[in-house]
């Protein structure tokens, strides 16, 4: 599509309105919705609601050098009566204004339930809403840059969430800027003329899309009213991002401050490589969770690929019969469908669990890697009557065994954290001698804290050099599996594992969403919410989980500190 | 692993009370619960029982914290005892009522250097008791914590101050826990938490997990149990089953290799070795204990124990009969499909 003439050479302004011009904006709402169907054709006015006593508006600008020309406006529904309440009363009349409570989507959705869980004391809520452009100016980002100016000004407010009812046909357009649909089922609802869906937007959450949001909302901090444009003089196409820019000082506020120190070294966490999915193998240990078929396994598998990890294991073969069919079946759907995945596989050190992997290897003819897994820490030595000679026997001959063989070695030492550093050492050194190209540290059982894994991955660094990768497989037993796998990446080792919500044995392991979270916020990759959403929503289903990640009750009521 | 220092007791301030709706009986079971663990202060609800909560604390030697949001809330505040928390703009109003005040900074983890600053020389300046800073967006990762800990410390030194300083923050990320262990070891007095993690806050029972394990809190034994359950109970929570200490499957498992090794620490005559084989701590010392339990990924070890458990036994077919359509379910047998198992095999 071309823009009408005058875009090529002119500015878009995003900036709230003031009293004269809010009539404008009333009246291209009038017209917009009137032409969209949510009105009756041909009417004509204003339109005006109550909720717009507690409004802010924000309105697009186009100037052409004859003055500023409204092309688009947006609302913000506040708790409080906005700067502009007596101009509406004028334009509303008494009748109209002061009379609504809450907030116009509530009318129609069921947010509170939802937001109970979320919301914390202090935090407040708000309403996007009325977003319209006059239709010649449709498709040139004017409608993108009124949303994320109503993001960054409610982050001005200290907003932490905003509520939305968006036309059903316009979900694709809102979740593209950071919202999330609540419920999919559209509803038509007596107050509208088409169907609509109910929208969150997270603004605490580093999403993609909020990020420019909060550029908006630091500006406007910083120096006041905010003014989204293009290149000087000129609006840009489609799809390329606008630049927020300064203007005058209505919001003498501080610019907000960062005490977070740079990650710089936390860089490589964004190559897919640096994640590793074990959602099932490990967190299918979890004594709570249904054990999905083939079908489901094949569904999570897709959407593990979809996330951007670098490898996910399948699970173990040797554990035999409808485990290993499962395995080669997913391993075989890595191979034709071509997925982004290196698919990986739990042994024992035994004949017993590598012979299936390798009949996997040949009927596959992709690249297997096997994490062979061997108890380490002294505690499970008393308990299984080994000792360290025993140990080293095996690991000598079993990842001699498969490396020999063409199985990418990733030797696995269990309870890693417990383990005494002489037994560590003599261990990989063994282990890397046969063949192994990787080795994995475990906190089997979620003992470690971050200054401990730290001093660990160093220590391992400084065994096995720089040639052989460094796993680090962590679990939530204190809580600390996240801070965990972020030590032993900034730490220096390659990889870290992660499970879908985190399920796993006893308290789980370190759960992918949070690590994808930190990805986003520390490397800048983009926040892929959908996948992210789409990846959590499967495994819930298939492994039946009986409990949502968001698990408040709905009826506790939010303190305001 | 690596213990972390600290440098003086801990203080935690619970928020429970103060965020959910329970009545008066079960608020007094949870105060009770909190004396046993030793928790420094409750922050209850303003409302008609005020007055009686706060002598009950008083006597279970809990400091009674409210909240306020405006000045008109101020008046019933005015409860002996009663310590009130309040914002910048609230303070000098609070002190004009000569009431006990801690400042509450919100948004700290945003606020420069400066601007902190001049907070803490205004709660100088109005006498503050004690100052909470409180990240409610959950912006702070755990080095930003210690680093804003550790120039709040310098800035307090610098003005003379001894007030305590108290961290707060939502768990957005998965770093809360670890962010206030970091606070503690920067030199902050404590932590506001609430029981569960409820309303998004740094859950109080996983953080005293941690203190009890860095040797920072004595084994609370009984009490946390019991503090989880009524939570649970009262407020109709459903713990997901992965939630530390009070989940369903933080003490489970239902794996062979795992059960296999218990299960020779057992023989051997060591239940000591067997509780701690697969387990950060002994659950015996938070008042809980080892489930195992038969499913898909079991062995032979776990059908015994779960028989040794019961005081049952079963001849080597039944058990590896059990075992068999154990691996063939699609997840755990309960332990009403064990026993119909066991009576059909008798």
């Amino acid at each position: 599509m071309t823009p009408p003439p005058e875009v090529a050479r002119i500015a878009l302004c995003i900036r709230e309105l003031n009293e004269d011009e809010l009539p404008q904006y009333f009246a291209l709402r009038r017209e917009v919705y009137a032409r969209s169907g949510y009105l009756p054709a041909g009417a004509s006015g204003l339109d005006v609601d109550p909720f717009d006593w507690r409004c802010r508006f924000l309105g697009a600008f186009l100037d052409a050098g004859g003055g500023p020309r409204l092309v688009g406006g947006a609302r913000l529904i506040t708790e409080v009566p906005g700067p502009l309440f007596q101009a509406v009363e004028r334009l509303a009349g008494p009748d109209l204004t002061n009379a609504e409570h809450g907030f116009f989507a509530e009318r129609i959705f069921e947010f509170r339930p939802q937001l109970a869980r979320r919301l914390y004391p202090g935090q407040r809520l708000v309403e996007f809403g009325r977003t319209v452009c006059a239709e010649d100016y449709r498709s040139f980002g004017v409608g993108k840059a009124l949303v994320l100016g109503l993001h960054g000004l409610a982050l001005n407010l200290g907003a932490a969430y905003g509520i939305a009812c968006a036309p059903a046909h316009l979900v694709s357009f809102y979740t593209r800027l950071g919202g999330v649909v609540l419920n999919q089922a559209a509803t038509l609802h007596q107050d509208l003329t088409v169907k609509a869906v109910p929208l969150l937007v997270d603004l605490t959450r580093a999403a993609s899309a909020s990020l420019e949001a909060h550029e908006a909302a630091r500006r406007l901090r910083a120096g006041g009213m905010l003014t989204l444009m293009g290149d000087p003089g000129q609006l840009r196409p489609r799809g390329e991002e606008p630049v927020c820019l300064l203007r005058n000082d209505l919001y003498p506020q501080e610019a907000p401050y960062d005490w977070n120190p740079p990650d710089l070294t936390l860089s490589h966490l964004s190559h897919s490589a640096s994640l590793h999915d074990e959602t099932l193998r490990d967190g299918l240990q979890s004594a709570s969770v249904r054990h999905p078929d083939i079908v489901g396994k094949l569904e999570i598998l897709q959407a593990i690929a979809d996330l951007g990890v670098g490898s996910a294991n399948l699970g173990m073969p040797g554990a035999g019969g409808k485990v290993a069919a499962d395995v080669l079946r997913l391993a075989e759907e890595i191979a034709e469908q071509k997925l982004p995945l290196v698919p990986c596989c739990a042994a024992r050190t035994c004949r017993a669990d590598l012979d299936p992997l390798l009949t996997i290897l040949d009927r596959t003819g992709a690249r297997l890697e096997v994490g062979l897994f061997l108890g380490s820490s002294r505690i499970r030595q008393l308990a299984e009557g080994w000792d360290l000679d025993h140990l080293l026997r095996l690991t000598e001959e079993w990842v001699g065994y498969a490396a020999d063989r063409g199985l990418e070695v990733m030797f696995v030492t269990e309870d890693t954290c417990r383990a005494e550093p002489e037994h560590l050492r003599r261990l990989y050194s063994t282990a890397v001698a046969r063949g192994a190209r990787r080795i994995c540290a475990t906190d089997t059982v979620g003992c470690a804290n971050p200054d401990g894994v730290t001093a660990l991955i160093r220590s391992l660094r400084s065994i096995v050099g720089p040639g052989v990768a460094i796993d680090w497989h962590g679990h939530g037993d204190r809580g600390l599996g996240v801070p965990n796998s972020l030590a032993a990446l900034l730490a220096g080792a390659d990889r870290v594992h992660a499970t879908a919500l985190g399920i796993g044995e006893r308290c789980g392991n370190t759960p992918m969403e949070l690590m994808l979270l930190h990805r986003a916020r520390h490397t800048g990759q983009p926040w892929l919410a959908e996948r992210v959403q789409g990846y959590l929503n499967t495994v819930a289903r298939e492994l039946e989980l009986e409990s949502p990640p968001a698990w408040l009750s709905p009826e506790l009521e939010v303190l305001p500190v | 692993m690596i213990p972390f220092e600290f440098k003086r007791p801990v203080l935690l301030e619970d928020c429970t009370l103060a965020l959910t709706q329970l009545d008066r009986e079960q608020q007094l079971d949870h105060l009770a619960n909190l004396a046993l663990l030793r928790v420094g202060r409750a922050e209850l609800k303003p409302g008609p029982d005020l007055a009686v909560l706060v002598e009950e604390c008083a006597e279970l030697g809990l400091t009674a914290v409210v909240s306020l949001k405006d000045a008109a809330a101020l008046e019933e505040a005015l409860v002996p005892g009663l310590e009130v928390r309040v914002s910048p703009a609230l303070l000098p109003a609070a002190r004009e009522r000569q009431l006990p005040c801690w400042l509450v900074l919100s948004g700290v983890g945003q606020l420069s250097p400066a601007a902190l600053a001049r907070e803490l020389t205004r709660a100088r300046e109005h006498k503050a008791l004690g100052i909470c800073l409180q990240d409610e967006l959950g912006v702070a990762t755990p080095d930003g914590v210690a680093r804003l800990a550790a120039f709040c410390r310098k800035a307090q030194a610098a003005l003379g101050m001894q007030t305590e300083v108290l961290w707060c923050q939502r768990d957005t990320e998965g770093t809360g826990i670890y962010g206030a262990l970091q606070a503690l070891r920067s030199g902050l007095s404590g932590v506001r938490c609430a029981g569960l993690g409820l309303g998004g806050m740094l859950a109080l029972d996983t953080l005293l997990l941690n203190l009890v394990l860095e040797g920072l809190w004595s084994d609370p034994t009984e009490a946390l149990k019991t503090c989880c359950a009524h939570l649970v109970e009262n407020l109709d929570l459903r713990l997901p089953a992965n939630y530390p200490l009070a989940g369903r499957d933080a003490f489970c498992t239902s794996t062979g290799v795992h059960a296999r090794a218990m299960q020779k620490a057992l023989q051997m005559g060591q239940p000591a070795l067997a509780d701690q084989v697969y387990s950060v701590v002994a659950p015996g010392r938070f008042g809980f204990s080892h489930r195992i339990e038969v499913g898909p990924l079991s062995g032979r070890s776990n059908v015994e124990c779960w028989l040794s458990e019961r005081g049952l036994s079963a001849s080597p077919e039944t058990v590896g009969r059990i075992l068999e359509i154990a691996k063939a379910h699609y997840r755990s047998l309960d332990d009403q499909e064990i026993f119909t198992l066991l009576e059909d095999r008798s």
